[in-house]
């Protein structure tokens, strides 16, 4: 009996302590839902001062702490926390700071809509439509109207939005790194950076040691990669980034743009789908030819990523396809640490100089129903999406990490320039805050280490690039029999036109190259491929209209 | 003393907790989410929340006839059926025969070594399997390199449409039999082993001893669990692994056969916010699924007078 009650005392005791335990553990100190706690700004830059009261940029008060939760969609992104140089400084600035949520998966926003828990703050590249509802988020013009904003939206950027909005004349964001024709025009002035293409890494040393062959066309591509298989049997003449990049490099030099380019404008006027552009099966047959001749191996299809950069890494490639601006830097810290004297350099831009994208912009930031303080969040995304807040996302302090020259280009200090080699730019300064950030100034900030010299391709990109966002403006909106047609064809994951590429290119022979190519345009025409072009061709022609392109 | 069916449950009430928080388990993840088939046949929204299928549109078939004339489903059918039956076939008897050999096992040490080795790899996610495969596989891997400096020729073992499926048999099985076997040894353990000793005296062989009171003594496990693997033939059969392994050893290489009904499902339905067409392909799943349970139910307790139910 007596051992019985020691048991229950015992069960009682644990209970409490487990009580108290989960009553600690909800005594959550730091607040949800965008509310203003008392203490002061965790987080503040070990040499500048707290901003005075009421100096902070776009009303936000600097004294007056706010915790916003933020989700950002991305499973691949660099950043977890809100820390860094440049979280501490907008923290210091705006009174501002983050709990960071990173996707775990690609279905993860689309739970979160379902289950009405959405963070305060909702950063994607997808789902715009789903979002673009006053049923789960604010619409910015609302919001700038009811607290009296000074803040004049470009109209571009408005009518980007628009395109994908359930709700006609409301935006519920504004997209970032949007850049146009005329902006890339404009930084070739400073002569820095490129726009985000795709690009030829090859390893420059292997190519002095073969006598520097010439490297101008397309044919003088064939040519050292065959030279190359001879003189490095070990090595993979080429790999390409298997999940974004592909083998764009060749289909940019078909003038077919990259891959977010669906539909091309024809001489007279007219956008068909891709693959019935004659320059489609010209760059299919080329990659087919390149595969034909192991140049390119089947398994990279099948890769991974990391894989791919791994092997670049371990010296195992001659030559690499990935986006512009994104690798060079960090393939060659990796190479040098297996392959001290092995060198990356970007190829030139051969074939058709007309590089160009499709581009409406890339991360939309929602204000979500949830936030308890909407005024502080539109604030803040004015803050981000000005020049100082975009500068600052994406270059640091001013006077710290950078300098403007008497031209306005940006001076990087060494530590900043040291970091990005080191690959921990992220890590000490934190540049993925950038939900207001600008295509250009993202490219200024990750070329400025970059020799010029071994990026010779960037002035004929600055010069040449162009953006067509007319044609992801008129896509279909989310629900639409068209929206399936398009996700049908064009889904990089399962569509007929990413599988029916990949086995046109694998085709061991002429004839079922020719089989296979003609297989992939009867797909496309099951799929629906003819409706959805009778349909886009209008709309292309109307969204022409609205960014005043005849 | 208390007497009826509540004095019963209260004696009976530590194995009634078990019992209980079974069924609720069972209750919140199994039966409650069966109300959300319901918008297979509505225009769901996912803006409007999970309450959204009380309110959405009712639009009938419209989505499973989506589903039935989608240009895939052919293809996205004969890939689920081909890769399941093949996984039936090659991975069912594989476990028995196993269980048999190490039943027969006069050596004690070697046995639990063969168990332990055989039966270890099920721990193993299919994550990492599919990354040894990613390593070993490639162009430039151990075994391309190996049949290569053999016969001088390289397989494309992970974008091949036609390697797909025997690569992932073969791995379903390597994974999957030492696990099925130990339900295999427990049924053998159970029979009356006067059985054998009256066997031996009557002079029969190992080999009859297996086959006519081995075999007759574990085929109501085999029946069970054959109907088990049948109900989720569609999702693997024993190994239940068809998703994992179409996702994670897919690619645009061999689409062509390691796309199936779920990975498409997950591709074009969740990942494109469809979800009233994912949940009537699900459906349409679950039933082929339920019907096979039954059909194999009626098939086993007509040849073999045992049955689940």
């Amino acid at each position: 009996m007596k051992r019985c009650y020691n048991k229950r005392v015992l069960a009682l005791l644990l209970a409490l302590v487990l009580l108290a335990g989960l009553c600690a553990c909800s005594a959550d100190p730091a607040p949800a839902s965008g509310s203003k706690p008392d203490s002061a700004p965790a987080a503040q830059g070990e040499e500048n001062p707290p901003a005075e009261a009421g100096s902070g940029p776009y009303g936000l008060d600097p004294n007056n702490p706010v915790t916003l939760s933020c989700f950002f969609d991305f499973t691949w992104y660099p950043i977890s926390e809100w820390k860094g140089i440049i979280a501490d400084e907008i923290t210091r600035l705006t009174g501002v700071d983050m709990e960071l949520t990173i996707a775990v998966d690609g279905q993860q926003l689309g739970l979160l809509i379902a289950s009405g828990d959405l963070p305060n703050l909702v950063s994607s590249d997808h789902m715009f439509s789903n979002l673009s509802t006053s049923e789960l988020c604010y619409d910015w013009q609302g919001l700038i109207d009811q607290y009296g904003l000074d803040w004049e939206i470009n109209q571009q950027a408005i009518a980007n939005s628009l395109s994908f909005t359930q709700e006609e004349g409301k935006f519920f964001t504004i997209l970032s790194h949007f850049a146009t024709a005329e902006d890339w025009k404009e930084l070739d002035k400073l002569g820095v950076g490129a726009p985000m293409c795709s690009s030829m890494l090859y390893r420059r040393d292997l190519y002095e040691d073969m006598g520097s062959p010439s490297l101008e066309t397309l044919e003088d591509v064939h040519a050292l990669l065959l030279k190359a298989k001879e003189a490095y049997p070990d090595m993979r003449p080429l790999i390409f980034d298997p999940v974004t990049w592909k083998l764009t490099y060749f289909r940019q030099a078909y003038g077919l743009g990259n891959g977010s380019n669906y539909f091309i404008e024809q001489e007279n006027g007219d956008w068909l789908t891709v693959v019935k552009d004659p320059r489609y099966k010209e760059y299919l047959a080329y990659c087919n030819q390149l595969y034909r001749d192991g140049l390119i191996f089947a398994d990279n299809f099948g890769m991974e990523g990391p894989a791919a950069e791994a092997e670049v890494d371990g010296g195992g490639a001659f030559a690499y396809i990935i986006g512009t601006q994104n690798a060079i830097t960090s393939r060659n810290g990796g190479l040098q640490q297996n392959v001290p004297d092995g060198v990356l350099w970007e190829a030139p831009v051969v074939g058709d100089p007309h590089v160009y994208d499709a581009s409406i912009g890339w991360m939309g930031t929602f204000i979500s129903k949830s936030c308890k303080d909407p005024e502080t969040a539109i604030r803040y995304m004015q803050f981000v999406h000005s020049e100082e807040g975009a500068r600052l996302t994406q270059w640091g302090r001013e006077g710290h990490e950078y300098t403007l020259d008497e031209n306005g280009a940006p001076q990087f200090s060494d530590e900043w320039n040291e970091a990005i080699n080191a690959g921990q730019v992220d890590e000490v300064y934190n540049t993925a805050l950038y939900q207001g950030g600008t295509k250009i100034n993202e490219a200024v900030a990750r070329c400025a280490s970059i020799d010029p010299e071994m990026t010779p391709n960037y002035p004929t990109l600055r010069q040449h690039f162009g953006n067509k966002p007319w044609v992801k403006y008129a896509e279909p909106v989310e629900g639409s029999d068209e929206k399936i047609i398009l996700d049908q064809l064009f889904d990089g994951q399962s569509g007929a036109i990413p599988t029916g590429e990949a086995k046109v290119i694998l085709s061991d022979t002429e004839e079922a190259f020719e089989k296979n190519f003609q297989e992939l345009l009867s797909t496309c025409e099951s799929v629906g491929m003819n409706e959805l072009e009778a349909f886009m061709d209008p709309r292309i022609k109307e969204a022409m209209k609205v960014y005043g392109v005849d | 003393m208390k007497k009826g069916l509540l004095g019963r449950m209260w004696r009976q009430r530590h194995l009634q907790g078990f019992v209980w928080l079974g069924l609720a388990f069972l209750l919140v993840f199994h039966y409650l989410p069966m109300f959300g088939i319901v918008i297979a046949f509505e225009d769901f929204r996912i803006s409007s929340g999970i309450l959204g299928m009380f309110t959405s549109p009712f639009v009938g078939l419209k989505h499973f006839i989506a589903f039935f004339t989608d240009y895939k489903f052919t293809e996205l059918l004969i890939n689920t059926l081909a890769l399941s039956v093949l996984k039936l076939i090659f991975s069912f008897p594989l476990p028995i025969f196993l269980a048999l050999v190490l039943n027969e096992c006069q050596v004690p040490w070697f046995k639990r070594v063969a168990q332990t080795v055989s039966y270890l790899p099920y721990f193993i996610s299919w994550v990492i399997v599919a990354g040894f495969c990613q390593i070993l596989l490639t162009n430039t891997g151990a075994v391309n390199d190996l049949l290569y400096s053999l016969f001088g020729v390289r397989l494309q073992f992970l974008t091949s449409p036609a390697l797909f499926r025997p690569l992932a048999v073969l791995t379903a099985m390597w994974k999957e039999t030492g696990w099925w076997t130990i339900i295999f040894l427990a049924a053998i353990a159970g029979i009356d082993p006067t059985l054998y000793e009256a066997a031996e005296i009557d002079g029969a062989s190992r080999l009859m001893r297996i086959w006519q009171i081995t075999l007759p003594g574990i085929a109501p496990t085999i029946t069970v669990v054959l109907i088990l693997a049948l109900g989720n033939l569609l999702g693997g059969g024993l190994s239940g692994s068809n998703f994992e392994q179409c996702y994670l050893m897919g690619n645009v290489g061999n689409y062509d056969t390691s796309e199936i009904l779920q990975t498409y499902i997950l591709n074009i339905g969740l990942s494109k916010g469809r979800f009233s067409y994912a949940t009537a392909a699900g459906l349409f799943q679950s039933v082929i699924s339920v019907l096979l349970v039954f059909a194999s139910n009626l098939v086993s307790k007509r040849v073999s007078g045992e049955g689940l139910f």
